[in-house]
């Protein structure tokens, strides 16, 4: 555990380095939109934010604020500073998150099991799956926005008020995951379903219902677990383009937009933000999967 | 069922390397008296916000779009197979450094690496081709070393060994031919992932500079419009759902 934590440290930290260089070595700089500026601005405010410094000045400097806690100001939102940023977004895109998450859990594992071990229902929730991955996100979104919301005006198109605000950038970030997550269940139900187990609980008496409710939802549940980092990583890219296409003013869209005015802390910033949360995830599920699973003591 | 999808994606492959001769309105000849018009038979996907033909967008932005994702596709499976040979052949300390290099870039996620590498690369085709392939060999190189681990245990290679032949030899002669199928159906699979991060990078803003289209750059431009001139959005949605979905059904099946 200790030694996960440790790597997971030193993963953070090569992150951080490589965007470190990778954002300065990347052509034009966070104050090239403002034309206008005199040369001697310009400098000035380079001088004001340290961007003359020698790099590996620069480098150590963002490092030892970094350990303060400090994730400096940002460049292009003049006012805010980079935690700023982050404490007024976080909460916007992390409730969309979590909902978008128990909604793909839910949702992928129910139809997971239907494709696995219903008779019928296989082949349908199987073309279901093939044809929810085959389109981007927006397109779903697209979708949902002109049926939902221009045709029939149930749920509002954008911003986030009300509780129905919720739906479609909910929905919208759920459609791409819960087919994921629903393959993956399918594949391994239908392998246990092979196994020996499954006719010899039969032949002891256990109802069906006590069979799949036990013994395979147990086996079915750590590809869940190990799928639930590549999840969380989706389901932050995914609020890139999610939260362009709703107005939703979260972490996605600051992001995006930081990254094309190059406005380095933010990025810098958020980037680790993003990679610590899968850190910790990560070590969350490897635990959990331990103890679910005993063949994975060791 | 390989040989509908086979013969469905030709067309549409052909259509947009023959476009000069199946449309002959030019994409970027700009008609301000025709913007935002309706299909018709003049224009059978209707008119952009400048007034061109979103026909012939489509079919030349497809051409794009086959470019970028074919070649990418191309280069990261060189990439991941050769990783994932040597990975997996040579085993020992060099598999375990490579193996947790490749977890690392695993864990994160493969948008923000795209995005990143991209804004370094250039808004050019030859920079998102590089940073398409650059992030997903990954996926690759795992399958392949696992597949490579299985073959090398077998017995053929053993005779090899016995017979006296090089490392280079097993890995020409004994082991890449047994990798074939796996290889076509990772490429096949491949293409479409490619198509799809595409068309999410031109979406974001992030993806060929104008006046260059491609299928997702189509979907971006006609996205404020979407209440308005929803045909600019559901063409080449279309065309995208179509292609990437026959590809996936195609790797199943092959």
């Amino acid at each position: 555990m200790l030694k996960k934590i440790f790597a997971g440290l030193i993963t953070l930290w090569i992150v951080l380095t490589l965007t470190f260089f990778i954002l300065r070595w990347i052509p034009g700089g966070p104050f090239d939109e403002e034309k206008a500026l005199p040369p001697e601005v310009k400098e000035n405010i380079s001088t004001l934010y340290g961007l003359n410094l020698p790099l590996h000045v620069q480098y150590i400097k963002y490092i030892k604020s970094l350990l303060k806690g400090d994730l400096g100001p940002s460049l292009k939102f003049r006012d805010l500073r980079v935690n700023n940023i982050i404490s007024q977004a976080l909460p916007v895109s992390a409730r969309i998150g979590i909902l978008a998450f128990f909604l793909s859990l839910f949702l992928g594992i129910s139809l997971g099991l239907m494709e696995g071990t219903g008779k019928n229902f296989s082949r349908p929730v199987s073309a279901f799956f093939s044809i929810l991955i085959s389109f981007p996100s927006f397109g779903w979104a697209s979708l949902l926005l002109f049926f939902f919301s221009y045709k029939t005006g149930i749920f509002p198109p954008a911003l986030l008020e009300t509780l129905s605000h919720y739906f479609l950038p909910v929905i919208t970030l759920s459609i791409i995951p819960t087919a994921h997550i629903g393959m993956l269940v399918g594949t391994r139900a239908r392998e246990e379903k092979e196994k020996g187990y499954f006719t010899f609980h039969r032949s002891l008496g256990f109802s069906e219902a006590k069979i799949y409710g036990k013994f395979l939802l147990k086996n079915v549940l750590s590809p869940v677990l190990s799928s639930i980092g590549p999840l969380f990583a989706y389901l932050i890219t995914g609020s890139f383009i999610v939260e362009k296409i709703f107005a939703i003013p979260g972490l996605g869209k600051f992001f995006v937009t930081s990254v094309i005015d190059r406005d380095y802390t933010t990025v810098m910033g958020l980037t680790l933000l993003f990679c610590s949360i899968l850190i910790v995830v990560n070590i969350m599920t490897e635990w959990l999967l331990r103890i679910i699973d005993p063949r994975e003591r060791k | 069922m390989k040989w509908v999808l086979l013969t469905f994606l030709s067309i549409i492959a052909l259509a947009c390397i023959f476009a000069p001769y199946i449309t002959k309105k030019s994409p970027y000849e700009q008609n301000i008296a025709k913007i935002l018009s309706a299909p018709s038979s003049e224009h059978p996907f209707g008119t952009d916000q400048l007034g061109r033909d979103l026909f012939s967008r489509v079919l030349y932005g497809g051409r794009t779009t086959f470019i970028i994702s074919t070649i990418s596709a191309c280069l990261s499976l060189l990439i991941g197979t050769a990783i994932g040979i040597l990975s997996g052949y040579k085993g020992g300390i060099f598999d375990t450094l490579i193996m947790r290099i490749l977890d690392g870039i695993y864990s994160f996620p493969d948008l923000l690496t795209i995005i990143i590498l991209t804004v370094l690369l250039g808004r050019k085709p030859s920079g998102i081709i590089l940073s398409l392939s650059l992030t997903t060999w990954v996926v690759v190189a795992r399958i392949v070393r696992g597949e490579v681990i299985r073959l090398k245990n077998l017995e053929m290679v053993e005779a090899g060994i016995a017979l006296g032949a090089t490392h280079w030899r097993i890995i020409f002669f004994y082991i890449l031919p047994n990798l074939k199928n796996l290889l076509i159906t990772l490429f096949v699979m491949r293409i479409p992932g490619a198509i799809l991060s595409e068309s999410v990078l031109s979406f974001l803003g992030l993806g060929l500079a104008p006046p260059s289209a491609s299928w997702g750059i189509l979907v971006n431009e006609g996205w404020n419009l979407l209440f308005f001139a929803p045909h600019l959005v559901i063409f080449p949605s279309i065309f995208i759902f179509l292609t990437v979905l026959s590809l996936y059904l195609l790797g199943k099946n092959l």
